[in-house]
């Protein structure tokens, strides 16, 4: 596989599904990504947990490298410990967008290439909270279905897509970490 | 919506086994004498060996089909590798005309990405799949005969 790289597998993330479901208004306070006209992810939900500042003119934020944390940074300390357990396993230096994206049943992402300055100054990572058979994670032509609790490299520099025809939510948790 | 995925063998163990007594029913040979008992250690271990290609089908997560293939240098021809379909399967219900045409499209694409250069399929004559297989551009190339010679003496 040229496009996708196993980081790490056995991450607990019970914890997260946990604090996600006592939290269930954290869902679509911020609904800039999943609703802008030209949006791939119209299909699917957010959560934003470090995220731009939105300007005036919200087309700016695509070639905004710095973020800020946003309500579910700071309610749900697990998701911190995480993330930062993963910046030091892929031996990052600065954190980018961290965001929980969920796509329901049936629903999908189309293919598309990730444009802008953070797409170029980071890289991405997804940890799998919630992923069952039938879910298509599509990167330059390969196919990976993610287990629950995997950390995957993914090559968001080349057309993706996602497909979810399994029969429950595929949520993960989107990483841009600048490597060392 | 019923789509194609490449998946892991070994993973996907248990689910196959699922579906291999229908399976069984509707497309052995010779059911009365031949009982179903596949050799699982031999699939988990040419599986281990990075040798065997599963392509499943899925509708909402369920699984709706598969293809089972082994991969490697043909015997008679180490310069080429080879697939060589062991087995393939797609419930009734989903035999709407494209589930076959969805599943292969993707053994090639995956073949293709794993540097296969020629493969081989095929399919019972009392259950005959070769129409999808020529709308697949493939070339009929041989035909097997079988013949019970009963149980030794």
């Amino acid at each position: 596989m040229r496009h996708f790289q196993k980081i790490a597998e056995g991450i607990d993330v019970v914890p997260i599904l946990n604090a996600l479901a006592v939290h269930s208004d954290l869902w679509n306070e911020n609904t800039l990504r999943t609703t802008h006209e030209l949006s791939p992810h119209q299909q699917t939900d957010d959560i934003w947990c470090l995220f731009n500042a939105i300007p005036n003119d919200p087309s700016e934020v695509i070639d905004d490298c710095e973020v800020i944390p946003y309500r579910a940074w700071k309610e749900i300390p697990t998701l911190r410990t995480l993330v930062l357990d993963l910046m030091r396993r892929v031996e990052g230096i600065r954190l980018g967008r961290v965001l929980i994206s969920r796509v329901p049943p049936g629903a999908q992402i189309p293919e598309h290439v990730d444009q802008g300055a953070p797409a170029d100054y980071y890289v991405r990572y997804h940890l799998a909270l919630k992923s069952e058979p039938g879910v298509i994670n599509r990167s330059g032509g390969e196919d990976v279905c993610y287990g629950m609790g995997e950390l995957w490299w993914f090559d968001n520099r080349v057309p993706h897509s996602v497909i979810n025809n399994s029969a429950d939510d595929r949520i993960t948790l989107v990483m841009d970490v600048r490597p060392c | 919506m019923l789509t194609a995925h490449v998946e892991n063998y070994t993973e996907r163990f248990e689910e196959l086994k699922s579906l291999y007594p229908a399976h069984w029913e509707e497309l052995a040979l010779n059911k009365k004498y031949v009982p179903l008992s596949p050799q699982y250690n031999v699939y988990l271990a040419r599986d281990a060996a990075g040798e065997v290609l599963l392509v499943t089908l899925r509708s909402s997560g369920k699984l709706a089909g598969y293809f089972i293939g082994f991969v490697g240098p043909a015997l008679h021809y180490s310069t080429c590798l080879t697939l060589t379909m062991d087995i393939f399967y797609v419930r009734p219900e989903f035999r709407n005309g494209s589930a076959g045409l969805k599943l292969f499209r993707a053994v090639e694409s995956e073949a293709r990405r794993r540097g296969v250069q020629r493969m081989f399929v095929g399919s019972k004559v009392h259950k005959d799949a070769s129409s999808l297989f020529q709308r697949l551009g493939y070339e009929p190339v041989e035909t097997f005969f079988s013949l019970w010679l009963g149980e030794p003496d």
